[in-house]
């Protein structure tokens, strides 16, 4: 129901900005850039690239405005597009992704930090989220912050199902590891 | 499994969103968006011809609501002059002259009138006496008066120019009769002259 409505509110800005109306299209970026540039800010975690991303995805968004045909709201629209172009970022840079498997035999070994008594800090988690591999890092924020569950994960990473649940796990003990070395060093 | 940290992310998720673009960074886009915009509509006329039909599709409900609003003035208009008991005020409200209602009656009359006046005098030329059509004069001006209240103008007119159109039939029927009984008479005559 909720939805709905947030649809129906962005409804007609989004109407507007399809006629290359400008106020419309700065009323869309206010609303969204800052949390479109912090879902690119993780994903990459580079601030000129995530700024390239926005830039980018903004302009894009408006180009293929007409594809959007409303069956999804258009910040989750958007969001898509500033992941995708995200995850090339980060694929160019690297020239390739970050073999998943290669933190397997750590995060296998590393023990379970989860205990009850462990209080999590938002500034803590935030660390220890930059300081994630890339490979770890996207599968993780989608799952947590980006609110994707791992279906839909699969089909962003083109990904197995499977491999995201196991990409999720081992990043989140990894996640907690680096969190207790955080703890330990302040 | 319960997911402790999902919680606790989903619970402050607002205080992971703390970076900021700079910002002018919507002056580029803006600027880029702009640029866009020149290119797409300058080098290419078919591309600004597609822009402006729909363009036009996208304002084809004002027009559709414009036709729409003339349709019920017109109609109302109607129902207002038919519906009305009193002629009088409706005249002096609003002056309503036959030409106003249809033009058309004065091009009827005027091309009838002039073959019937040129039948009439032919006949009076014969020697027959005016024809009168007291029926079809108090019929035509029925016809004429109910112009004023009726929506179906054509059906009208129609009947209008088929009661002057009956008139010079009548009118060459009688010519042909008193041509006939002349070309009887003078063929008695120059039969008669002959013997």
């Amino acid at each position: 129901m909720e939805t709905l409505e947030y649809t129906d509110v962005n409804a007609h800005v989004v109407a507007r900005c399809k006629e290359g109306d400008r106020k419309a299209q700065y009323e869309l970026y206010k609303l969204y850039s800052k949390s479109m540039f912090n879902v690119s800010m993780r994903i990459t975690n580079d601030y000129t690239e995530a700024e390239d991303v926005l830039q980018e995805a903004f302009l894009s968004a408006f180009r293929e405005l007409h594809t959007f045909k409303g069956d999804s709201t258009f910040g989750s629209w958007l969001k898509r597009i500033v992941i995708n172009k995200s995850i090339t970022k980060v694929r160019s840079r690297r020239l390739q992704v970050v073999p998943m498997e290669e933190h397997q035999d750590f995060a296998e070994e590393a023990p379970d930090y989860d205990h009850e008594e462990m209080e999590y800090k938002v500034e803590c988690i935030k660390k220890a989220i930059q300081s994630l591999p890339d490979g770890y890092r996207l599968v993780l924020t989608l799952y947590l912050l980006e609110g994707y569950d791992h279906g839909e994960i699969a089909e962003i990473l083109s990904i197995s199902e499977a491999t995201s649940k196991s990409q999720y796990s081992r990043a989140r003990k990894k996640l907690l590891c680096l969190m207790k070395e955080q703890s330990f060093l302040s | 499994m319960k997911d402790r940290l999902k919680d606790f992310v989903q619970t402050h998720r607002d205080e992971f969103d703390s970076f900021t673009p700079r910002p002018d960074l919507w002056q580029d886009i803006a600027a880029d968006l702009q640029t866009e915009e020149k290119n797409l509509i300058l080098p290419v006329d078919q591309k600004q011809e597609a822009k402006i039909i729909s363009m036009t599709w996208h304002h084809a409900w004002r027009y559709a609501a414009a036709v729409a609003l003339l349709v019920m003035v017109a109609f109302s208009a109607k129902y207002y002059m038919a519906s009305s008991d009193s002629p009088g005020t409706v005249a002096a409200a609003q002056p309503v002259t036959l030409e106003k209602i249809a033009p058309e009656v004065k091009q009827i009359e005027t091309r009838y009138v002039q073959v019937i006046e040129k039948k009439e005098s032919e006949l009076k030329a014969l020697g027959a006496g005016n024809v009168q059509f007291a029926e079809l004069d108090s019929a035509y001006n029925a016809l004429k008066k109910e112009l004023y209240t009726t929506p179906n103008k054509e059906v009208l007119l129609q009947a209008m120019s088929d009661n002057l159109k009956m008139r010079i039939a009548l009118l060459n029927q009688q010519l042909e009769v008193l041509e006939n009984r002349n070309n009887v008479k003078t063929r008695a005559r120059h039969e008669t002259t002959n013997i």
